[in-house]
């Protein structure tokens, strides 16, 4: 593999990368939990893996095209909810409907990867690491914000994966928590055995010239960071489905009501690529995938507005690309280009569509290949503009040039 | 939900996460990673074994797990006549516990056409069990016979890792299975096609050509319902759905900058319209009234576009065949037995040897395996979940156990637990592109967590565990040596060295399961 240029080395170099790095020597005091250096806000980046079609979630009402080419597995101008005379939403999501009226939802749509790639995993792989159309950085976005804010703060909760793997937009000298869930997350012994057990562990991780002892050492820590800390002591609350995607936005919400020092989550939804069987508007796989995600996301928000914290969290959707304009003979859709993201939280310009709308007509669309019967959605708003502006405004004022290197960033206004 | 539950679909830690590539809804599973490699500034690592000890690097490398007896044996032959020897497992002695077990699992023993006869049958029976009203026990019992397919591979999966002789051919089983992964909890059809598939296509072709491999993969009912192949169709000017198409060329072949472009995707998607399963007979057929003839272009190769299924496999043999395809199929091997990041001469050595012998599979490892930077790559690999599980099993000296003993039967319930736990149940990654083979990927707070918590579950150490048997290595009286003789059966290797030893027997404090459970924490048995 490549190595990144010296000017990318040197970047990342230069930037601070105190505390963390070497590891906890010593637990953190609960005190230093709620860090008072941190803005207090959080940020909820949920990937929706396998390419989302974002035009049966949000589709335009006017464009008659766009139905034709889809006939059976379209969102039609009559069945979507509008949400304003451009759009409408898929009746399935009516839950997020009270948060778009309420101006806390946003929509922005014909976002994408800006170099094209049809691929899951090399669209995965750039979109992760902030450069598209590239794979020389081994870190990640969200790894390079959490270096270059790592002075400030102490808790061993700033970043959090809900799972066992992480996803690469957290690589870097500064590793996030991957934790399933708050309940199991602990040494599986009698409570009378745990210290005894966590001593030996840590002792026989104390070589350091292993990652896997350095990662042993930090697991030890975040278990015992999290036994003291307050989120055992609240109940997740009521109200989400009980899917992989509920489950672990109600860990998130149950995160960031302890104030432990929170300010990145990541989770992961699934079930997305959709090449058949797409179902109707009525009924189908699309109407289940996108009611899962709609009132998982709508649960979240009710979640942390009862908890005063609402205002305090922004939420992104992303995934790797949309779908194609039209069907395929199994009922569903190939994999495209743009596709649409839901932002959810404190300082959202709600209940508008944002990005700058490309068309569904024929002679709009992106080509793919040669054959002209076939066209993508075209990509008008790069993810990392979307992704900086919500940095910017809502956690510390990052070094958004070592974030999404060679990368002038736009203001959306979508996120302030 | 309960078929959910059997089937392990609850995913990493129960909150679960999902990548649904490919999957349907509501499936959790982990998601797909980029490629590992170091972070500037990463500090070097240093293997926490012999680095010198060759026989003990193919015993561990080259198994699902080193154990006292493998080494004696690599030792005895030498490394070079051990490796030959796996390399031809039809010539190796089997096990016959392992043999009677495998026997034992009714539907491994089915044909294609019995197991779907068998299936709709059972299908039929739940239906009318769930419209007449029947009770939970009788429901749960139609629900577990309706998913015995997957469940009887998933248990064979493992069983064979932890017993057969064969141990490399299981690994290369595992890494087809992973080249060409199919996501077992798709669907019922895809579940009970998986099994046919891990039978004849997997296990048949491992050692052969990849071209065989790849064709008989490709006309696998397993692969064309997970990847949507058997309902595309391309009569009357119908658009063919890309999925396979894609991921033939991107996973299974050429690799994403092999040298296809999206005209090669249609191409493949026209190509392969109509190639379909046969319901009543659980195998390939190729429907010509969904195929629209004509000859198409896929990465430079032109079909003559007649209606027939020779037209595709043309196509797929052409594939196998390719510069790019050798270095894909070969850089994916070398991540597997080598190293994360196998270096680009080690590929081209071997990708060379690949195409000189037509895509024959048992030379090009041969020559993986005696390459000089296999030798060097001593514990250069971090054990995934299912080698830390196995490899656990075998040091433990776990028997084969009696399938008719609910005993058993709940113990291996608790191992899937487990390995749900771990994130890698077999068969069960969403994405085609199979479960990472990086450290990277594996080694994070969660999944060391889930370690050590195996690590007690299997050693039953306090009291509390699975119900396993275990062979000598926890028996004994207790002893000051007791420590030193359940090291000789982890970590036959000698790579715990006298600190950490001490150190194990001061925590064990007399407690021999303790003691197992702590060496099998130890760094050492993390890596193979």
């Amino acid at each position: 593999m490549d190595q990144p240029t010296t000017s990318r080395r040197d970047l990342l170099r230069g930037v601070a990368c105190l505390g963390a790095s070497a590891g906890l020597a010593t637990l953190p005091t609960r005190a230093a939990f709620a860090s008072t250096a941190g803005t207090g806000n959080v940020l909820v980046v949920v990937w929706l893996r396998g390419g989302i079609d974002g035009l049966s979630a949000v589709a335009p009402l006017d464009e008659a095209a766009f139905v034709d080419a889809r006939r059976e597995i379209a969102l039609t101008p009559d069945a979507g909810l509008p949400l304003d005379d451009r759009f409408g939403l898929h009746p399935a999501m009516a839950p997020l409907r009270e948060w778009w009226d309420d101006q806390r939802l946003a929509v922005v749509h014909a976002v994408g990867n800006p170099v094209p790639t049809r691929s899951h995993f090399a669209a995965m792989d750039e979109l992760e690491r902030g450069t598209p159309g590239s794979m020389e950085l081994t870190s990640g976005w969200l790894g390079r914000w959490l270096e270059s804010a790592a002075a400030v703060t102490a808790s061993p909760f700033r970043a959090v994966g809900i799972g066992t793997m992480l996803p690469a937009s957290l690589r870097g000298h500064d590793p996030a928590l991957a934790m399933p869930s708050a309940e199991a997350f602990d040494l599986d012994v009698a409570p009378a055995h745990r210290d005894a057990l966590a001593t030996t562990l840590a002792a026989l991780h104390a070589a350091a010239d292993d990652p896997l002892a350095a990662e042993g050492r930090r697991t030890l820590d975040a278990i015992a960071a999290l036994a003291d800390s307050p989120v055992r002591s609240l109940a997740p609350t009521d109200g989400y489905p009980p899917s992989p995607l509920g489950r672990a936005l109600a860990e998130v919400a149950r995160l960031v009501r302890a104030d432990i020092g929170l300010e990145v989550a990541t989770v992961d939804g699934g079930g997305w690529d959709t090449h058949a069987a797409m179902g109707s508007v009525e009924q189908g796989t699309m109407r289940d995938q996108l009611a899962d995600l709609a009132q998982s996301l709508a649960a979240f928000a009710v979640d942390l507005e009862a908890a005063g914290r609402l205002d305090r969290v922004t939420l992104v959707t992303m995934s790797e690309f949309g779908r194609r304009v039209q069907a395929n003979a199994s009922g569903g859709t190939d994999h495209g280009r743009a596709t649409v993201s839901f932002v959810l939280g404190g300082g959202v310009a709600g209940g508008r569509v944002h990005g700058d709308w490309p068309g569904t007509d024929p002679e709009d669309l992106e080509a793919v290949g040669a054959d002209a019967a076939r066209g993508d959605l075209a990509v008008t708003t790069d993810w990392r503009d979307l992704l900086a502006e919500v940095l910017a405004a809502r956690l510390r004022p990052a070094d958004l040039a070592a974030v999404f290197p060679g990368h002038a960033t736009r203001a959306l206004g979508v996120v302030g | 939900m309960h078929r959910r539950r059997l089937l392990g679909l609850l995913g990493t830690g129960g909150a679960g996460i999902a990548a649904g590539i490919a999957a349907r809804p509501g499936r959790t599973t982990p998601l797909a990673l980029a490629a590992d490699e170091p972070l500037p500034d990463a500090p070097t690592f240093v293997p926490p074994v012999d680095t010198a000890d060759l026989e003990a690097h193919v015993a561990r490398r080259l198994t699902f797990g080193a154990t006292p007896e493998v080494l004696a044996a690599v030792r005895e032959l030498g490394w070079e006549a051990w490796v030959e020897a796996q390399l031809h497992p039809e010539e190796l002695p089997t096990d016959p516990d392992l043999e009677a077990a495998l026997a034992g699992l009714e539907t491994l023993q089915l044909t294609p056409a019995e197991l779907v006869a068998r299936f709709a049958a059972d299908r039929r029976r739940r239906r009318d069990a769930e419209a007449g009203g029947a009770s939970r026990e009788e429901l749960r019992a139609l629900r577990e016979q309706e998913v015995r397919p997957g469940a009887d591979l998933v248990v064979a999966t493992v069983l064979r890792a932890v017993h057969a002789p064969a141990q490399l051919f299981e690994l290369l089983v595992d890494h087809w299975s992973n080249h060409f992964s199919v996501h077992l909890a798709t669907s019922p059809l895809v579940a009970l096609g998986k099994s046919i598939e891990d039978r004849d296509v997997i296990r048949a072709g491992a050692l052969g050509t990849f071209a065989d491999l790849l064709v008989a993969d490709a006309q696998s009912p397993a692969m064309l319902a997970y990847l949507d192949q058997a309902t595309s169709r391309s009569d009357g000017g119908r658009r063919p759905n890309e999925n396979y198409a894609r991921e033939v060329l991107e996973l299974h072949t050429l690799g994403v900058d092999g040298g296809y472009d999206e005209d090669d995707v249609l191409a493949m998607a026209h190509v392969l319209a109509g190639w379909t399963i046969d319901r009543r007979r659980g195998a390939f057929t190729f429907n010509g009234r969904l195929h629209e003839p004509g000859p198409r272009t896929v990465a430079g190769f032109t079909t003559a576009g007649r209606r027939s299924a020779d037209e595709g496999e043309a196509v797929l043999r052409h594939l196998a065949a390719q510069p790019a395809t050798a270095r894909n199929v070969v850089t994916r091997l070398a991540r597997r037995f080598v190293a994360d990041r196998p270096s680009a001469t080690l590929v081209d050595d071997v990708a060379a040897t690949y195409l000189a012998n037509g895509t024959a599979l048992r030379p090009t490892l041969a020559h993986l395996l005696t390459h000089e930077e296999f030798a060097a790559a001593a514990g250069r690999k971090l054990k995934r979940p299912l080698e830390l599980l196995a490899s656990s099993l075998r040091g433990l000296g776990w028997p084969v156990p009696d399938l008719t003993d609910p005993r058993a039967r709940r113990a291996l319930g608790g191992l899937h637990r487990q390995l749900e736990g771990l994130g890698q149940v077999p068969f069960h990654w969403p994405a085609p592109n199979g479960y990472p083979d990086v450290a990277g990927a594996w080694r994070t707070t969660g999944a060391l967590l889930a370690r050590w918590n195996l690590a007690q579950a299997l050693t039953g150490a306090w009291g509390h565990g699975l119900p396993l048997a275990h062979g000598a290595a926890l028996d004994g009286e207790r002893g000051p040596d007791d420590v030193e003789a359940i090291a000789a059966r982890l970590h036959p290797d000698g790579a715990v060295g006298p600190a950490d030893l001490a150190l194990v027997a001061g925590a064990a404090d007399g407690d021999p399961r303790l003691a197992a459970a702590l060496l099998l924490d130890a760094r050492p048995f993390q890596y193979r």
